[in-house]
Order: structure tokens, then sequence, then C-alpha cells
């Protein structure tokens, strides 16, 4: 029970940690009217009990975006 | 634990691209403990790891403790990887720049890293992609 709570919770930090990256870099590219594709190639993950095999890709659009002016 | 260490574990197998507006900027394999992280773009590369780290490198001062955050960052991560069993390598060009994890075998640079987890294949490489 212990162990199955300490690796859902470094899943959870994990999870946060890849969100923060993803962000600053769409951060980056926002106003630049760019995307970012991520294309996974049998890619095989393992969690414990959660087990799968991604083939496909996903498509994150980045809005053009400014700051509103006074 | 780290990001790094972390995806090291969950990865098995397989093959992730990420590519901006259509040019692949970085490929990530991944095969029995290795992963391999190949640059594409170098300019994506540059600006990842400046978001990432999250900080603004105004004047030499402040360039220099980044480096050494840095620097402190990738120990970590390396020495974790080591004791997990993992090896991450990043590629840039079709050259080996940088081994870390439990098959670095560094020479001199240990010196420079502090640590054996860190191994520096391609020194004009590695500042090449500004890491």
């Amino acid at each position: 029970m212990e162990k199955k709570e300490r690796s859902s919770k470094a899943l959870e930090k994990t999870g946060h940690e890849m969100a923060d990256t993803v962000l600053a870099v769409m951060d980056k590219l926002a106003g630049k009217e760019s995307d970012i594709k991520l294309s996974f190639e049998d890619l095989t993950l393992d969690v414990g009990a959660f087990k799968a095999k991604l083939n496909g890709s996903v498509v994150l659009d980045i809005v053009y975006s400014k700051e509103a002016t006074a | 634990m780290s990001l790094v260490t972390a995806l090291g574990e969950m990865l098995k197998s397989g093959k992730v691209t990420i590519s901006v507006n259509n040019i692949d900027a970085v490929e990530v394999k991944a095969e029995n403990k290795k992963i391999n992280i190949s640059a594409l773009d170098k300019n994506f590369v540059k600006e990842t790891l400046s978001a990432a780290s999250n900080k603004k490198s105004n004047g030499i001062l402040s360039q220099v403790n980044s480096a050494r955050n840095n620097l402190s960052m990738l120990k970590d991560v390396a020495e974790e990887l080591s004791d997990s069993g993992l090896t991450v390598t990043l590629s840039y060009k079709g050259d080996v720049v940088v081994t870390m994890g439990s098959e670095a075998k560094p020479k001199l640079s240990s010196i420079l890293t502090g640590t054996k987890a860190i191994e520096i294949n391609s020194p004009r490489k590695l500042v090449e992609l500004g890491v």
C-alpha cells in the first residue's frame, strides 16, 4: 500500500514537472503561431500496474497571443 | 526522483519525435534501460533548456550562477540514473555529446563535473548546444 502511494506521488510529481516544462516551452512559442507535435512509435510505458504501448501523435497548437495594452 | 529518472524508469522501449512547425527538433529512443536523446534542432534545444531553467541570464555573474545550477542539477540527475542502472545519452549531428548514468566512463571530465556519472564525449558540441 505504502509502495503504491509512493509511486503514485512520484508519478504526480513527474506529471507536474513535465507540465511545467511544456508550459515554459509553450510560453516561448506563444505569439509565433507555432505548433509542437509529439510522435510516438511503439513507445512502451510501464508504471507498475499500468502498462501501455503508444503509436500516433499529439499536436499542441500554440495560438497567437500578446499582452493587453492599457 | 527527478523527471528524467522517472521517465527513464517508465520508458521501456520505442521512439518519440518532437517537432516544431513540422521540423523535427528532438528524437528520443529508448531500449534496454538506455535512452538516447538526439538534438536535431539546436535552437529548439537551447530555448527549451533556457525555458525549463526559467532564468534570464543577464550579465556574466548570473550566467555563471545559471551554469553552476544547471551542472548541480545534472549531477543529481546523473547520479540518480546511475543508481537506477539507467543510461541517458545526448547526441547531436550523429555524435554522442554527453553520457549520463550507469554507462558513463569519464576521464578528465569528472574533475570538472565532480561526479563519475557524467561523461563528456564531445566538449565542442556540448558548447555548441549551450548545455
